[in-house]
C-alpha cells in the first residue's frame, strides 16, 4: 500500500508541475535584465514592473477588456440561467433543438463563430464596435453558464419548489426565494467560467478588431509580435497573482466547505 | 353537513394509463384519512391533485365547500409535509417556519416571531430558530416541516409518507405524536402511506387503494375485521384466506363449504348468492390450537409445521389434514405444541368473514 501511495504522490506532483511550470517560467522571465523575454534569464531587475506600471496602453486595454467582460458576463448569466430553467422544465423536440443551438459554441471552433460574427455585423452597421464584441462574447459564454446552472438544477429536488408553492408563494416568488438561492453555487461558477471566456478571448477579437476596442489579449499579442520585452511577463505575473487571489477568495466564500448540502 | 374535503369522480390519466380512476372521498373537519396502498396504486397522485401540484383529467376537488379543481397550489389554503421534508436549505429554521405566514401577508416581525415560537414549542423544538436545517437530525427536521405546515392553519394538511425516512423506533413514536397533535388542534388531514400499521394507528378513516381505485374506505377497525375484498384482507394484517363455495344463506351469516369438504359458518358483509365461489378470511389470532385428544366440537386435525416465538405471541404455521396451510397466533402460555406435533384446530366462528 505504501508503495502505491508514494507512486501516487510522485505522479500528482509531476502533473501539478506540468500545469504550473509555464506560469513559473513567465514569472521568472519578468525579472530578467535582457530586453527580450527569454528563458533562462540572466540578472535580476524590477524595472519591467515599473515600466508595466507606466504603460498607459496596457492599462487602457485591461480596462476595455473588463468593460466588455463585465457586461457580457452579466447578460450571459441572466440569459443562461433563464435558458437553463427552461430546459429544466421542458421536454420534447423543441428543447432538443434549442439545446443544440445554445450549446454549439462549446464544440464548434471559435474561428467559425468569429467569421459568422464578422459577416453578420458587416450587414448590421448600426452596432458600435463595443457592443459587437459584447454580443459576440455573450453567444460563446452562454453555454458555460448553461452547463454549470443545469448541473445545479439537476441536483435540485423539485420538492423545494413544490413546498414553496403549497405554502402560498407564487411561481415568481418561488423562483427568487427558493429556486435561485438553491442553485446559487451553479450560477456563480457559471459566471466565473463566462468571465474568463470573455476576458481571455483572442480569436473573435482578431476578426472584429477596431482601434477603439483593443482588448488586453489583443494588446498582448501585438506587443509580443513587435517587441516581446519582459514587461509582458511582468504584466502577466501580476495577472497570475490576481487570479490566484480571486480563486482563493471565491473558494473561501462559496467554497465546498461553506455551501449548503 | 358539508364536508371539509370532497373528491368527486377524480381521474388522472397519463397517455392512456389511468393512475387514478374515479375516486370519491368525503371527509369531515378534524378527521384524518389515510390513503393506503402498494407503490403505484395512485395514492400519491391523488394527494398531489388535492395539493394542486397535478391537474385532474376528470372530476373535481372541493375544499370546505369551494371548488378548487382549477386553482393553483398557492391559492389553495393547504399545507403539505413532504417525504424528504423539503426544508429550504438556504433558510434558517425561523425562515422556513414563517415562509407560509409571509406569503399570507403577515409582515409584522413581532407576530411572526411569536407564531414561530408558539408552533415550535408545540412540536417540542424550542430554541432552534437560528439553526439551518442541515444542522438538525432527521427527526428534528421532520418536526420543523410539521411546524412549517401547521403554522399557517391550513384548511387541510397533506402528508406524503412523512415518516419513511426515519428509523423504525422514531417512526412509531412520531406517528402517535402526529395523531395527537392533529386531534388536539382539530386539523383535517390526508395521510399517504404504504405502511398499514402506520395507517391503522394514525387515521380515523382509511382508503385502501389498488390500481388507481379505492378498494374500501372504512374505519381502521372495520377494515381489519370486515374487509370487503380479498386485496384489503391480504393487505391489512396477516390473513388466512380459504377458498369455498356458498352453501346456504341465512340472516346475518352464511354456510360455506371449503374445497376440502369442511363446512364452516361465517359472517358476510358482501352481497352473495348460493353457489358463489368466495374467500373466507380468518385472522391468525382467531384460530385456536387444542391437544390432539380434545373432544370439543368443530375441531379439525392438523400438524404443526413452524413455530416462531415473537415475544407477545407465538406464530404457528399448521397444515390441515386436507392440505390447507394456516397461520395462527397463540398466547405463549398456551403455545404447547412443537414442530411436527399433531394438534386440533378450531376457528373462532364469530370472526370468520366472507370476502371478495
Amino acid at each position: 500500500m505504501r508503495k502505491y501511495k508514494v507512486a501516487g504522490t510522485i505522479f500528482n506532483s509531476v502533473v501539478y508541475l506540468f500545469l504550473l511550470l509555464p506560469l513559473i517560467v513567465v514569472i521568472i522571465t519578468s525579472f530578467g535584465e535582457g530586453n527580450r523575454a527569454v528563458f533562462p534569464t540572466h540578472g535580476f531587475t524590477l524595472k519591467w514592473y515599473s515600466e508595466a506600471l507606466h504603460n498607459v496602453d496596457f492599462f487602457e486595454s485591461v480596462f476595455i477588456s473588463l468593460k466588455i467582460a463585465v457586461v457580457s458576463t452579466l447578460i450571459s448569466a441572466v440569459l443562461g440561467t433563464m435558458v437553463s430553467l427552461y430546459f429544466w422544465k421542458t421536454k420534447g423536440r423543441l428543447k432538443e433543438i434549442f439545446e443544440l443551438v445554445f450549446m454549439a459554441p462549446m464544440v464548434v471552433p471559435t474561428v467559425v463563430y468569429a467569421v459568422a460574427f464578422l459577416l453578420a455585423f458587416s450587414s448590421w452597421k448600426f452596432v458600435v464596435p463595443y457592443w459587437k464584441l459584447v454580443l459576440s462574447y455573450c453567444a460563446i459564454q452562454i453555454p458555460y453558464v448553461i452547463r454549470s446552472v443545469t448541473a445545479a438544477l439537476y441536483g435540485l429536488d423539485v420538492s423545494f419548489e413544490e413546498a414553496s408553492l403549497v405554502l402560498g408563494a407564487r411561481p415568481m416568488k418561488t423562483l427568487y426565494k427558493v429556486t435561485l438561492p438553491c442553485i446559487k453555487r451553479g450560477i456563480i461558477s457559471g459566471i466565473i467560467f463566462a468571465f474568463v471566456v470573455s476576458f481571455d478571448e483572442a480569436v473573435i477579437i482578431m476578426f472584429l478588431r477596431n482601434a477603439s476596442t483593443v482588448t488586453y489579449p489583443l494588446r498582448l499579442y501585438t506587443h509580443i509580435t513587435e517587441q516581446f520585452s519582459p514587461m509582458v511577463s511582468a504584466f502577466s505575473a501580476v495577472f497570475i497573482l490576481i487570479s490566484f487571489v480571486v480563486i482563493y477568495v471565491i473558494e473561501r466564500i462559496f467554497g465546498l466547505s461553506n455551501m449548503y448540502q | 353537513m358539508s364536508s371539509q374535503l370532497e373528491l368527486k369522480e377524480l381521474v388522472k390519466e397519463y397517455k392512456g394509463f389511468r393512475a387514478v380512476d374515479k375516486i370519491n372521498i368525503q371527509i369531515q373537519k378534524g378527521d384524518i384519512l389515510s390513503l393506503l396502498g402498494p407503490s403505484g396504486c395512485g395514492k400519491t397522485t391523488t394527494l398531489r391533485m388535492i395539493a394542486g401540484l397535478l391537474t385532474p383529467t376528470e372530476g373535481d376537488v372541493f375544499l370546505a365547500g369551494e371548488k378548487i379543481t382549477e386553482k393553483p397550489p398557492y391559492k389553495r389554503d393547504i399545507a403539505m409535509v413532504f417525504q424528504n421534508y423539503a426544508l429550504f436549505p438556504h433558510m434558517r429554521v425561523y425562515g422556513n417556519v414563517v415562509y407560509g405566514l409571509k406569503n399570507r401577508g403577515i409582515k409584522d416581525k413581532k407576530i411572526l416571531r411569536k407564531k414561530a415560537e408558539e408552533v415550535l414549542s408545540i412540536v417540542q423544538l424550542e430554541g432552534v430558530e437560528d439553526r439551518f436545517p442541515r444542522q438538525l437530525s432527521g427527526g428534528q427536521q421532520q418536526r420543523v416541516s410539521l411546524a412549517r405546515a401547521m403554522v399557517v392553519e391550513p384548511k387541510i394538511m397533506l402528508f406524503d409518507e412523512p415518516l419513511s425516512n426515519l428509523d423504525a423506533k422514531l417512526r412509531v413514536q412520531t406517528r402517535i405524536e402526529i395523531r395527537n397533535l392533529l386531534k388536539q388542534l382539530n386539523i383535517t388531514a390526508i395521510y399517504v402511506t404504504h405502511d398499514q400499521e402506520e395507517a391503522l394507528t394514525i387515521s380515523d378513516w382509511i382508503a385502501v387503494m389498488n390500481k388507481g381505485r379505492i378498494e374500501q374506505l372504512a374505519s381502521p377497525t372495520e377494515l381489519y375485521s370486515m374487509p370487503k375484498t380479498k386485496f384489503v384482507a391480504d393487505f391489512i394484517g396477516h390473513a388466512n384466506l380459504l377458498e369455498g363455495v356458498v352453501e346456504k344463506i341465512s340472516e346475518g351469516h352464511v354456510e360455506v363449504m371449503l374445497h376440502n369438504g369442511i363446512l364452516v359458518h361465517c359472517i358476510s358483509p358482501a352481497k352473495i348468492h348460493v353457489g358463489d365461489k368466495r374467500f373466507i378470511l380468518v385472522r391468525p389470532e382467531n384460530i385456536n390450537l387444542f391437544p390432539v385428544e380434545s373432544t370439543e366440537e368443530n375441531l379439525f386435525d392438523a400438524v404443526v409445521e413452524e413455530r416462531n416465538f415473537l415475544g407477545s405471541v407465538v406464530r404457528y404455521k399448521v397444515r390441515l389434514a386436507s392440505g390447507i396451510a394456516l397461520e395462527c397466533e397463540i398466547h405463549p402460555d398456551y403455545a404447547f405444541a412443537e414442530v411436527r406435533d399433531a394438534v386440533k384446530v378450531q376457528f373462532n366462528k364469530e370472526k370468520m368473514v366472507l370476502v371478495g
